[in-house]
This record gives C-alpha cells, structure tokens and sequence, in this order.
C-alpha cells in the first residue's frame, strides 16, 4: 500500500470513528450477554439470526488476500487467476457435505469447538487434540497473515514514515481487535462483522464504478494488454496452470470448509432454516467481491506498468492511488474502500483469534490441565489466551514483515486443514469410520504434505508437484488409511 | 441428501459443471473478447454461475438431515 497518497485529517477522524464503533459494539456485546459461559462467549447462545449469519459468514470468509492477494495474483498471471473466484465457491459446495448435520448434532450434544465433534463421533482423544493442533497452527498461520496485512496496509498510508508505521498499524489494529473481541465474545465479533461486511461489500461495489469512471470499460484495459508483451495473460490457462485449478478447487473447496472459525458459526445459527438460507446467498458473493478484486488487478495490469515479484501485492493500492489523484469524490471513496480493506482484515483475524483461543482452552487446557475447572474460569482463561496469542504474533508479524507474501502463508494453511476433511466428511456420514485408521490417515496425511511441501525436491516446482498442492497427495494417503483401515475385519478376542 | 434427488445424480451435475468450469476445452491461442472478457472466461464463469445456482438450490430444500 505504499503507493497510496497519504490521507488528511477527515479521512482518519473516519477511521477512528470506524475503530471506536468497534470498540462500542464489543462493549455492546458485553452488556448483552446472558450467563458468563463457553456456550455464550464463543457461541452466543446459538441464536444468530439469517442476517448477522450471512454477514458474520461473508466478513470472515472474505479476508485480507482476496482484496491484495486477488488482484496482485491476477496482475501477476491474468486472467488465469480466475481460479480465486471459483475456489471460493467450492468451499460452499463442499459445506453442504457435513454442515447441515453438524449444526443439528452440535445442538443437541452441546459442541463448542469443532473438535467436540471429532471426540464425541470418535472418542479418541489421540484423535481429538492431534485435530485441535493442526487447526490452532493453520488458523495462527492465517492470523499471522492478516496482521501483516494490516500492518502493510498503515505502512501504505504513512507514506515516507512507513516502516515505523507497520509496526504501530499491526500492534494498534490488533489491541483494538483484541479489546472488543474480549469484551463481548463471538456476539460482538459478529456485530462488527455486520459494520464489517457491509462495508465490504458497499467498498466492491463502488470500487466497480470508480474504476469503470476512471479508466473506462474493461475492453479498453483488455486492448491495451492484447498490444503488449502481456498479451499471454488474456489465454486460457495452459496445462499445468489447469491442474493448478483443480488442485486450488480441491484444496481450498475442502480446507475452506473446515475453518475452525466458519465450524463455530454453523453452531451458532439459531435453525437448520436459517443456515440453509446462509450458504445459499453465499453462494452468489464470489461475484461481488473476488471477481471484482479479479478485474481490478487486470486494470493495473493495463495501466501501471513494471511491478514485479513481491511488488504485484500493490496492484490494489496502485489503481487506488490513481483514484485518489483524479478528484475529490474519488478521494472520499477511497477512504470508504480503505475502510472495507480494513473491516476484511480485521474481521478474519478476530474470529480466528476467538477461534484459537477457544481450541486451546477447551480442547487442550481442559483436558490436559485443568479438566474440572469451571466454566466461568475456563471463558476468563480463553479471553487471557486470546491476549496471549495476539500478542506473540503481532510480534511476529512485525519480526517477519519481509519474509513470506500472502498466496504462500495460503498455500500451506489448507494443505493442513484438509487433512482433517475425512473425520468431518466422510465420519458424519459413515457409522463404520473408525478412530484409529481416521489417526494413522491424519499423521500420514500431515507428513507427506509437510515433507512435499519443505524438502527440498527437485520434482517440486513452486510448492507443487506437478501442478497440485502436497496437501492432496497427503489427502489421497490420509483417505487410503481411512477407508483401508475402517473396512479391514476387526480381530475380536473370544 | 434427499430422496428424491441421489447422492450420484448431485455429484454427476457437480462433475459436469466442474468439467466446463475448467477451461480444457478452450483453444489455447483463441484470444476473442466480449466486453473486455475473453470469451473462454465468459464460459468459465456461466458454469460457475449454474453451480451457483444449483448450489443455491440444494442449500434451501429441506433434507433428511435436517430432522
């Protein structure tokens, strides 16, 4: 974002208006609580309603990456990265595999983590943590992610004073996610996600018009990369770059679905009803919001030239830049859609944050530690944990500001949530799927992609082995061991 | 998922949506536009937009499951 012209005094008393009505909805949130419980902090009583599940859904689902990551992605390839638009449909696809049945079964046995599950269908409890460990390290992998977003996107409006301006953008944004995160529970994060995803939505669509105003129809940005060198990023994708898109539809259709965070939400809905009427909208949002990210880096692409590598992550920023520039109105929208990039941002990391600590409260604190302390003690130790895991990885965020960028931290992240998909998909289902096959396909799974995903193999070409993410080729064991395993005849002693 | 439409018969629309999704059958040097899009995203996209709704669909009939 380092290219943005820095924003006056108006622009940052509605930031700060924004920031504190987020602060009062977590404090909202507070007084609105019913009893000082897990069920109630991380589940608000299971009563959200169509519009704060949609909403609480869109904003959490719809990060950082699909804003900078999206449009540096399709800068980078073209139209190609069409995928992005795709793969966030497939995630609601393959929802409809097990959501519906674990709504209705966490109601009834009172599930709170995603992990109650596991151990209420399995009774392993080998099982059980092994599957919290790798939820809290992929979530915390993504929650890293979005604090480094966050900090890029402040150091983009401090201009020169940039590098300073990261550390206090990542260590401000998360105090104050934290605060009103800890305040109110999972009942203010989804009120904050309603501001939130509105925003977000209100910053695509009027990102829309602002560009058509600006630079004309999509045909005009289109000619002019049809006349350059970049005229290979209007062709459909080749081969290998078709892979990839089965590989990203299969990883992230499945790893997306089994978002600790999202898992939550689908036990909060107040009916089946009202989760159905969720998913079918959120059907129809890749449209309005990664299609878009899409065409806005297919405009820079167009217009500004010579990004390269690591820089292509400004191609967002880029085009608003040149919005800013062209009037005053345009400038007064830019503010709204920094907004929107914010709310992205902050509304993925606070559910993952409440997310993490939750996991690590329930399933390891109150197993391993502390297994008849109270609930009342367990909702103040998660609300410490919370304080805890942001703070080590705001510290991180900022030790690591230029190490990775964000499509790798992606990448890995799904390569280990899918190895959790055959306990949730395949154990809602089949009555027979048995513990111990579902853990040696789980360590299995995690080691081949761990392995294919780290050592250093020749055959691996930009962490992936011919075309497709080591996650699946971890799945594809993981699923052999599981149904190998489940079907081979018991050995009873007589 | 509900009687009267087969597990089998939800996963073969999915299939074949996922098959015109893909953009295999495109030529690869075909560079033909239609509004600024090429035509071959155009396609992809129509197909995403069935699955869509086909997903849509699915989502808001009542199931077994829900009982």
């Amino acid at each position: 974002m380092n290219t943005l012209l820095p924003f006056g005094s108006g622009a940052w008393f509605f930031f700060f208006c924004y920031l504190c009505s987020l602060l009062l909805l977590g404090w909202l949130g507070r007084k609105a609580r019913k009893e000082d419980s897990m069920q109630d902090f991380y589940l608000a009583g299971r009563g959200f309603s169509f519009f704060v599940l949609f909403l609480t859904l869109y904003a959490t689902q719809y990060s950082g990456n699909t804003v900078f990551g999206v449009a540096g992605a399709s800068y980078r390839l073209g139209f190609s990265w069409l995928i992005s638009v795709h793969y966030m449909m497939a995630i609601i696809v393959f929802y409809q595999t097990f959501a519906f049945k674990l709504h209705a079964l966490a109601r009834d046995r009172n599930f709170v983590t995603p992990v109650d599950f596991i151990w209420d269908r399995f009774g392993s409890r080998a099982l059980a943590t092994l599957s919290s460990i790798v939820m809290i390290v992929a979530l915390s992998n993504y929650l890293l992610a979005q604090l480094m977003t966050m900090g890029r996107a402040m150091q983009g409006l401090a201009g020169p004073a940039g590098d300073g301006a990261y550390n206090y953008g990542v260590a401000g944004l998360a105090l104050i996610m934290v605060i009103y995160g800890t305040l109110g529970g999972i009942r203010a994060i989804a009120w904050t996600d309603v501001i939130q995803g509105a925003v977000l939505f209100l910053g695509f669509i009027i990102l829309l018009f602002l560009i058509v105003d600006q630079f004309g129809p999509l045909s005009a940005a289109t000619e002019i990369i049809a006349q350059s060198k970049n005229v290979v990023k209007l062709a459909r994708p080749d081969a290998s770059m078709l892979r990839e898109w089965v590989s990203y539809i299969l990883l992230v259709g499945i790893g997306g679905a089994l978002y600790p965070q999202a898992i939550q939400r689908i036990y909060s809905a107040k009916s089946v009803g009202t989760l159905r009427s969720s998913f079918a909208t959120m059907a129809f949002m890749p449209f309005f919001s990664v299609l878009i990210s899409l065409v806005v880096g297919i405009y820079a692409l167009a217009y500004v030239v010579g990004l390269e590598g690591a820089e292509t992550d400004q191609a967002f920023a880029s085009i608003l830049r040149i919005i800013q520039e062209h009037s005053l109105l345009g400038y007064g929208l830019v503010v709204v859609i920094f907004s929107a990039v914010l709310a992205a941002l902050m509304s993925t990391a606070d559910s993952a944050m409440l997310s993490i600590s939750s996991m690590f409260i329930k399933d390891i604190y109150l197993v391993y530690v502390s297994p008849n302390a109270p609930d009342t003690e367990l909702t103040r130790l998660g609300k410490l944990c919370s304080w805890i895991v942001v703070a080590i990885l705001s510290l991180l965020a900022i030790l690591l500001k230029e190490e990775t960028s964000l499509i790798s931290l992606l990448d890995r992240k799904f390569d280990l949530l899918v190895q959790i998909s055959p306990a949730f998909m395949l154990g809602i289902h089949w009555l027979g799927l048995r513990a111990a096959p579902v853990l040696v396909g789980l360590i299995v799974g995690l080691i081949i992609s761990l392995t294919l995903a780290f050592a250093p193999f020749g055959f691996i070409i930009d962490g992936k082995v011919w075309g497709f993410h080591p996650g699946l080729y971890g799945l594809i064991a993981n699923l052999f061991c599981v149904v190998i395993g489940s079907l081979w005849p018991i050995q009873r002693e007589t | 998922m509900g009687k009267t439409f087969p597990i089998a018969g939800i996963l073969a629309i999915y299939l074949s949506l996922l098959a015109l999704i893909i953009p295999w059958y495109w030529p690869e040097d075909d560079l033909s536009q239609l509004y600024g899009f090429p035509v071959w995203v155009l396609v992809s996209l129509s197909a995403l937009f069935l699955t869509s709704c086909f997903t849509a669909w699915l989502c808001l009939r009542k199931s077994d499951s829900d009982r």
